[in-house]
């Protein structure tokens, strides 16, 4: 007895579909999708960072709504240097909203601004990514042992709406790759 | 093996109930922090009899003598009170259309003795007309009282020094 027409084509196109998404054996797909979901949770848990910007303190390196991804891995054996971005946790614990800032002060080093530039141990520091004019003052504070001192891009903005100043290295959780 | 899953999904959900239904005293804290969320947060046309409800409400997640002290961009400011923190919070929706407050990364820490507690938290403010939300950390010290867990300090902290 042979069945209808439609109803050949309907087995077919589920057998198509099922192929598909599921593949030939179902058990190696879920196999396979399992240890992709494991890998996937491990590389953006202890190896990237992927972050969506919000505000406009890293313009225009970096604007508002763009996607960035920081490499935790990055300061496992070097320290950060100066002119790196990085990714900076706001509290100890603070696992999911960070602070996207550069590195302009290093430990030991006395940091402040002069008419929006950064002085550094009194010297002014060279800073090609400042595109903005700025007025920003301020007198220096030293970096201690293990501190560095980070500030965003875009010193157009008032100075008091800028977050910016001294961090621990363990609150760094990554530099900024793209 | 059919019974085995039944039996642990069975023991899953009934420990989650029982999680849920007695839930210490860092459980109550954390559905206080989720409250003070709900509450703080208001939307375009609220009316104004619920945004009287909610206020109301969100006072009693205060202590009568409550000190909040904020350090923002105008300056510092403390707000002592449960009255001034209704106050304050009827003042803040005649500023803004809208704001949906969250609150990231909470920790608990209860003290020993079980009466009091510290909560740290990052807050984030969505304001409308605003591109960019606020963040700020913040340090919550809750007291156990006879209406349970109520916020009796709070203050902001700065991320970076």
């Amino acid at each position: 007895m042979s069945l209808p027409h439609g109803q050949c084509s309907a087995d077919r196109m589920a057998g198509i579909f099922k192929r598909l998404f599921l593949g030939g054996n179902l058990r190696r797909t879920l196999i396979r999708a399992g240890l992709l979901v494991v890998l996937t949770v491990l590389v953006f848990r202890f190896v990237l960072a992927p972050l969506r910007l919000d505000g406009s303190s890293m313009e225009p390196t970096f604007k508002h709504g763009q996607i960035a991804v920081a490499n935790r891995l990055a300061y496992l054996n070097e320290a950060p240097k100066r002119g790196d971005v990085v990714a900076v946790r706001m509290r100890n614990t603070g696992r999911s909203i960070f602070l996207l800032k550069r590195v302009v002060g290093l430990p030991g080093e006395m940091i402040g601004f002069e008419a929006g530039k950064v002085t550094v141990d009194g010297e002014r520091l060279e800073e090609d990514y400042l595109t903005f004019d700025s007025d920003w003052d301020r007198d220096p504070v030293r970096c201690e042992a293990n501190e560095y001192f980070v500030v965003g891009d875009n010193r157009s903005m008032p100075i008091e709406q800028h977050s910016f100043g001294r961090t621990s290295l363990k609150r760094i959780v990554g530099k900024v790759i793209f | 093996m059919k019974k085995i899953i039944i039996a642990v999904l069975g023991l899953i959900v009934a420990g989650f109930f029982l999680r849920a239904c007695f839930a210490g005293a860092e459980g109550q804290i954390r559905k206080q922090l989720t409250t003070l969320e709900e509450l703080v947060s208001y939307e375009a046309g609220e009316g104004d009899l619920a945004a009287l409800g909610k206020v109301k409400r969100l006072g009693g997640l205060f202590t009568e003598d409550v000190e909040i002290r904020l350090a923002g961009i105008k300056g510092a400011r403390t707000v002592n009170g449960r009255k001034q923190v209704q106050q304050a919070a009827m003042a803040a929706r005649s500023q803004a259309g809208s704001l949906e407050a969250s609150l990231h990364d909470i920790t608990v820490n209860v003290a020993e003795d079980k009466r009091s507690a510290t909560a740290e938290a990052t807050g984030r403010a969505k304001v409308s007309g605003e591109r960019s939300s606020i963040v700020q950390d913040f340090v919550f010290g809750f007291e156990k009282t006879e209406e349970g867990w109520l916020i009796a300090r709070v203050r902001t902290v700065e991320a970076l020094r």
